[in-house]
C-alpha cells in the first residue's frame, strides 16, 4: 500500500519536473515516457493540479493546463520541485544490483552499455554506491559455460526478427537440429533460455543458451504462429505423474525441476514431478545418490537401480585391469 | 476542504511542496493545521502516527528532510527538506542506456524491491532518460519472488540493525534462536541468501532466508555496526575450486558433456602408439567412445557423469570417480557404510 503510494508521489514529481522543463508535452509522448496508461496519467495531473503551497487557494496551486491533449505545467517554480529528484540508496541498489545482475548474462545486452549505465548510476548513487553491496544478484551460473559468439547470434537473430537454425542437445542428452523463430532470451533457475517457437516440436519451447551448439541465422523472417504465452513454463506441463521423495538438504531439486504439491515431513519432502520424458527423469535420479527417499510407480527406481548397477560394473572392469584407479571400489 | 477524502499520495505531495518551498522550518502544530490531508486528523496522537508514517515515506522517496530549531529562542523543532541535496546530479541517457535502466528495474517485478526500482526508473526519466522509441527488451530476467523476512532484513542492514530470527538448519531439521548483525542479501537462482556476523557463534554465516521461520525482529540502535567489504565477508555461497578430469563417453552418448569438454578424442587413440594407453579391455569394450577432457566443479561434474549411467566412465582424477561410484551405488541401491 505504502509501497505503491510513494510510486504515485515519485512519478507525480517526476511529471513536474519533466514537463516543467521541456515546455509542452503531448499527453500520449507523457504516457509512454513514464511508462503509465493515459488515464492514470490523467489522474496524476488532476491530483497534480489539486496540490501546492498551504493555503491552497488560486494562487498557490500547480496549473495543469492540458487542453488539446497538449500538457503544460506553470506556477511550480517557487515550490523547489523543478528538479529531477535524486535517488534514495534503495532504488539506487535496487536499480545497480540489477545491471550487475545483466552484465552476468552473456550476449543478452552489450556489455559496453551496461558498463555506461553502471558509471552513470554509481554517479547518480554518489557516495552510496562507493559502500559494500547490500544487495546482490546471481542471475545466471552458467555464464562461463554459454559460448559468447552463440549468444550473440542468436541475440542478432532475435533483433533482426530472423529465423534461426539451431543444434541443441536436449536434458534427455539428444542432439537435434531445428528451426526455430526466437521469442525472446530469460534467465531462470541458474540458466539462460531462449524461448522460441520450435517447428520441429511445433510449439514453443525454452533452449537453455549452453546447450545450443551452433547457430545459423536464415534468410527467412521469424513469423511464429503464436504470440508469446504469458504462462509458459520451463517445466513440462504434460506427461506421467511421479511421487517423488528426496532428502531435506536436497529440496532445491524440486523447485529446478518445478515439482508441485510439496509435503514436508522431518527428513524429508514429498512432491509431484511431471515426467515429459522418462529417460530425463531417470538420468535425474542417478545424479542424486542418496538424496532420493522413494519414488513411485517403484518400476521406475527399479529401472534406475538396474542401471546404476550395470555402471558400476564398468568401473570393477576399470580397477581390474586398470593401475590408475588404485582399487577403490569393491563389487556391489 | 482539507478532509478525510485527501488520499495519501495527495497528502505526500504536499508535504513535499510545503516543506521544500518554505523558508523557515515548519512545526508540527503547522504541518496539521495547514497542511492538506492533516486536520481530518481525530487526535493528536493519530497525527502523530500519520505524520511518523509519512516522514519514513519521504525518506524512502529519497527527498532530504532536516529538523531545525524554529528560532534561536525557542527549542521547539520544526521540519524542512534539504533542496541543495534534493536534486539528482546532471545525468544523460542514451536510448539504449535507458533500456538498461529499465531493464534492470523489471528484474525486480516480483520482489519487495519492485516498488523501489520502479521508483528509481521514474526519476531518471524526470531527468530525461528517454527510450526514445526502441522497443522494450527481448529479455525476460526475473529475481524472484520475496518474502516479508526479506523486506526486514533489507532495512535493517539499511540502518545498520542487529536482527533477531528462528532459523532451521538444512542438515538437521533443528530450529534455533540467531542474533545476527545483517551485512548483505544475495539472490541465486530465484533462492534468497544473507550473508551476517553471527554474535551467537562469533563467526560470519550465510542463511537461507527461506529457513527463517516466524518474524525477524530488528532490535537495538541503528548505525550499530559496519559491513566489512565483500571479500572480507568470508561467508560467501562456497565455491569449489575446479577439477580437470578425463572421462570416456559411448558414441552418441553425454552430448551436453562433450558441449563443454575442452578436448575429446577417439579411444581409439589411446593404443598405445602415440602417447598415453588405456587398458586394452577398456578400449575393446568402448570402441567409437571419446575421451572428454572437462574442468568443472567436481560435484556438479560427479551428477552429470552419474546421470549418464553406464555410458560415462570417469578415468581420472580418482576423487571425480569415488563422488560417481558413491552417487551410483545410492542409486543402486547398494549398501556400503555409508547408509
Amino acid at each position: 500500500m505504502a509501497g505503491s503510494s510513494s510510486q504515485r508521489v515519485a512519478r507525480m514529481l517526476s511529471i513536474v519536473t519533466y514537463v516543467h522543463n521541456a515546455g509542452v508535452v503531448d499527453l500520449d509522448e507523457l504516457a509512454t515516457h513514464f511508462d503509465v496508461p493515459r488515464a492514470q496519467l490523467k489522474k496524476d495531473l488532476d491530483m497534480l493540479w489539486c496540490s501546492g503551497l498551504p493555503g491552497y487557494g488560486g494562487g498557490d496551486l500547480i496549473e495543469v493546463d492540458r487542453s488539446d491533449d497538449l500538457v503544460q505545467i506553470t506556477n511550480v517554480e517557487h515550490m523547489g520541485i523543478t528538479q529531477p529528484l535524486r535517488l534514495s540508496p534503495e532504488e539506487g541498489i535496487a536499480l545497480l544490483a540489477g545491471v550487475e545482475a545483466l552484465a552476468q548474462v552473456p550476449g543478452v545486452e552489450d556489455a559496453n552499455t551496461i558498463a555506461e549505465v553502471r558509471e552513470i548510476l554509481a554517479t547518480a548513487l554518489g557516495s552510496a554506491a562507493e559502500a559494500a553491496p547490500e544487495l546482490e544478484l546471481e542471475l545466471v551460473e552458467d555464464a562461463a559455460a554459454i559460448d559468447t559468439e552463440i549468444a550473440a547470434t542468436v541475440r542478432a537473430g532475435l533483433d533482426s526478427g530472423k529465423r534461426l537454425e539451431i543444434t541443441y542437445v536436449s536434458n534427455s542428452d539428444e542432439t537435434t537440429t531445428r528451426e526455430v523463430d526466437p521469442l525472446r532470451i530469460v534467465a531462470a533457475e541458474g540458466h539462460s533460455y531462449l524461448r522460441a517457437w520450435c517447428y520441429r516440436a511445433g510449439g514453443e519451447r525454452a533452449f537453455r543458451l549452453d546447450r545450443i551448439s551452433a547457430v545459423r541465422i536464415m534468410d527467412v523472417a521469424a513469423a511464429p504462429p503464436a504470440e508469446i504465452s504469458p504462462d509458459f513454463s520451463l517445466t513440462p506441463q504434460e506427461g506421467e505423474r511421479v511421487v517423488l521423495e528426496v532428502t531435506s538438504p536436497a529440496q532445491w531439486v524440486l523447485s529446478e525441476i518445478g515439482a508441485e504439491d510439496l509435503e514436508f515431513t522431518d527428513q524429508s519432502v514429498r512432491a509431484v514431478v511431471t515426467v515429459g520424458n522418462r529417460a530425463w527423469f531417470q538420468s535425474l535420479l542417478l545424479s542424486l545418490g542418496r538424496a532420493v527417499v522413494r519414488v513411485e510407480p517403484a518400476e521406475i527406481q527399479q529401472t534406475v537401480q538396474a542401471a546404476a548397477r550395470r555402471a558400476l560394473r564398468n568401473y570393477d572392469v576399470l580397477s581390474g585391469t586398470d593401475t590408475l584407479s588404485a582399487g577403490n571400489s569393491t563389487t556391489p | 476542504m482539507t478532509s478525510a477524502a485527501i488520499p495519501p499520495p495527495e497528502r505526500l505531495l504536499n508535504l513535499v511542496i510545503g516543506l521544500a518551498s518554505a523558508r523557515r522550518p515548519v512545526t508540527r502544530a503547522q504541518i496539521r493545521e495547514t497542511f492538506s490531508g492533516y486536520a481530518a486528523s481525530a487526535s493528536p496522537a493519530a497525527f502523530e502516527r500519520l505524520f511518523e508514517r509519512d516522514k519514513e515515506a519521504l525518506r524512502r522517496l529519497g527527498i532530504p528532510l532536516i529538523t531545525a530549531s524554529v528560532s534561536t529562542f525557542d527549542d521547539e523543532v520544526g521540519y524542512l527538506i534539504d533542496t541543495s541535496h534534493y536534486a539528482l546530479p546532471p545525468l544523460e541517457f542514451t536510448p539504449q542506456q535507458a533500456r538498461i535502466a529499465t531493464l534492470a528495474a523489471t528484474l525486480w517485478r516480483d520482489s519487495a524491491m519492485q516498488d523501489a526500482a520502479t521508483r528509481g526508473v521514474t526519476k531518471l526519466r524526470a531527468a530525461g532518460a528517454s527510450m526514445g522509441g526502441l522497443a522494450p527488451s527481448t529479455v525476460d530476467i526475473n529475481a524472484g519472488a520475496t518474502t516479508p523476512a526479506f523486506t526486514a532484513l533489507r532495512d535493517a542492514i539499511r540502518e545498520r540493525r542487529e536482527v533477531t530470527f528462528t532459523y532451521r538448519a538444512a542438515s538437521t531439521g533443528q530450529e534455533s534462536q540467531r542474533r545476527v548483525q545483517p551485512w548483505r542479501i544475495t539472490g541465486r537462482r530465484g533462492t534468497w541468501y544473507l550473508t551476517g556476523y553471527d554474535l551467537d557463534r562469533a563467526d560470519s554465516r550465510l542463511y537461507r532466508i527461506d529457513r527463517i521461520t516466524g518474524n525477524v525482529r530488528r532490535r537495538g540502535k541503528e548505525g550499530a555496526f559496519e559491513i566489512p567489504a565483500p571479500d572480507a565477508q568470508n561467508a560467501r555461497v562456497a565455491v569449489a575450486e575446479p577439477i580437470t578430469a578425463r572421462v570416456v563417453v559411448a558414441a552418441g552418448r553425454g552430448n551436453a558433456l562433450r558441449l563443454r569438454a575442452e578436448q575429446t578424442r577417439p579411444v581409439a587413440q589411446f593404443d598405445g602408439s602415440a602417447g598415453p594407453a588405456l587398458p586394452a579391455q577398456l578400449l575393446d569394450a568402448w570402441e567409437g567412445a571419446d575421451v572428454l577432457r572437462i574442468t568443472a566443479d567436481v560435484t556438479e561434474l560427479a551428477r552429470a557423469i552419474a546421470g549418464l549411467g553406464e555410458h560415462a566412465l570417469v578415468l581420472e582424477p580418482s576423487e571425480l570417480r569415488e563422488q560417481v561410484i558413491d552417487l551410483l551405488r545410492a542409486a543402486g541401491g547398494v549398501k556400503n557404510g555409508g547408509q
